[in-house]
């Protein structure tokens, strides 16, 4: 994980392959104040959404 | 000499050891009961009413001193091999099939070094006789172990073979033990992954419930849930796959419950004492559930609205199995007169039950401050 302290709000990338675990996280992290930019079941989609949008959590 | 073994009673070392000490007392003692009983054997043995073989050699000191180097040098290394195979076929009587061949090489290699020894003698002293009795004597030995070398040939082809194929069974034994801890490894990893996707659901629906009560219940199941799916991820990251240290789990556990009831502006501190035990997955279960309940208890009733405070885990193992699992808080304590048995609490009811089958005993017990619950439980060491 890598976190950009200078973000005002934090936006974050989920990679995981459960739907529903993915989901939870999505629910538990917007609840946290992140903005989820995107929730994928693959490292290479994962790779290739982190290197377009730059999360500052994944 | 021994003849090859066909019997597993020729492999009794001590009936071995027993008849190989008995042969060389009786030799020997007989040898001297002879020599003092029949003295003209000695001096029949030890005449030496010949020409020395240095007569033969002319009295050249190059080719006498030659010759006798060669001979002891011959006859020390033949002495010392012999000892050797003597030694090996002693020491290795358990585990060295046919050593009684070995103990004939010795034997035979030692009448040969005689032989070689007394060669070099008479180059001075002529005791032929005696030179013939050693020659004798190799000549018996060497022909008994040419007679039945043939004979042990196939029974070493066997051997061969043997060692092949357990071999080749080792290595598919080793290849199959691979395949079923990859196998054991999956199915480990898949049912954590499906407790974990339960765990999923439980909270996602707790999100969606309309009053903080039937959320809390869903929270409750969720923990619950995850309990059990701890044990399977400590299982698949275990050596043997089989046993987990439960103070690492319990560890993990209560910090899990801690942080689901998260209350960062009064904090309830987690502290522990937890001696390694290692447990198999039918006891870390119920123990985990059991574990859950009692933190849980502790944090939700231990510690209302704005009280901080401290839980302590203690983990307590003797040599002999018995194992005492303790939760304490410094919260408000349990209420007068709350009977374990009959509490309407479905924790409390679960830590029960649960304590039934391990065959366990529980009690919990109102401290100054907070309470303290006790779980005593029995850890087989050896099962897997």
């Amino acid at each position: 994980m890598h976190a950009d302290t200078s973000s005002v709000e934090p936006r974050a990338l989920i990679i995981e392959d459960e739907t529903l675990i993915a989901e939870e996280l999505r629910v538990r992290l917007s609840r946290l104040g992140f903005s989820v930019i995107a929730a994928v079941g693959s490292g290479e989609e994962g790779v290739a959404i982190a290197t377009r949008e730059r999360p500052t959590w994944f | 000499m021994s003849l090859p073994a066909t019997s597993p009673a020729s492999f009794v070392p001590s009936r071995f050891l027993n008849r190989q000490l008995f042969a060389i007392v009786v030799g020997s003692s007989l040898t001297i009961v002879t020599f003092i009983f029949w003295p003209k054997l000695a001096g029949w043995l030890l005449s030496s009413n010949f020409l020395p073989h240095a007569y033969c050699y002319l009295r050249n000191p190059g080719l006498i001193w030659t010759n006798v180097t060669a001979d002891a040098l011959i006859g020390i290394s033949y002495l010392a091999i012999s000892v050797t195979l003597g030694y090996l076929g002693y020491k290795g009587r358990r585990d060295i099939p046919y050593h009684g061949m070995f103990l004939a090489f010795g034997l035979f290699i030692l009448g040969c070094g005689g032989t070689h020894f007394v060669e070099a003698i008479t180059v001075w002293i002529p005791v032929y006789v005696l030179s013939a009795a050693v020659k004798v004597f190799t000549a018996v030995v060497s022909l008994t172990t040419a007679a039945v070398l043939p004979f042990t040939v196939p029974h070493v082809f066997d051997l061969i073979c043997q060692a092949k194929t357990t071999e080749q069974r080792t290595a598919e034994l080793c290849a199959s033990e691979e395949r079923k801890n990859a196998l054991l490894q999956e199915v480990h990893h898949r049912v954590k992954n499906n407790l974990a996707v339960i765990c999923s659901l439980f909270y996602l629906q707790s999100t969606h419930s309309k009053d903080e009560e039937t959320a809390q219940i869903f929270r409750d199941m969720e923990n619950r849930v995850h309990s059990m799916a701890l044990v399977h991820e400590s299982l698949y990251g275990s050596e043997n796959l089989a046993r987990i240290d439960f103070a690492q789990y319990a560890q993990g556990l209560a910090q899990d419950i801690l942080a689901s009831h998260g209350r960062p502006t009064v904090p309830v501190c987690l502290k522990t004492e937890l001696e390694p035990v290692t447990m198999g997955a039918d006891l870390a279960v119920p123990c985990g559930l059991i574990l859950n309940e009692l933190v849980s208890n502790a944090f939700k009733h231990g510690f209302p609205k704005e009280r901080g405070g401290e839980i302590k885990l203690t983990l307590r193992n003797d040599p002999s199995g018995s194992c005492t699992l303790c939760v304490q808080d410094t919260g408000v304590g349990i209420p007068a007169g709350l009977d374990v048995n009959t509490s309407q609490s479905l924790g409390l009811k679960l830590v029960l039950l649960l304590t039934q089958q391990i065959r366990g005993s529980f009690e919990l017990i109102k401290s100054d401050p907070g309470t303290s619950a006790f779980l005593y439980f029995k850890v087989n060491h050896h099962a897997c």
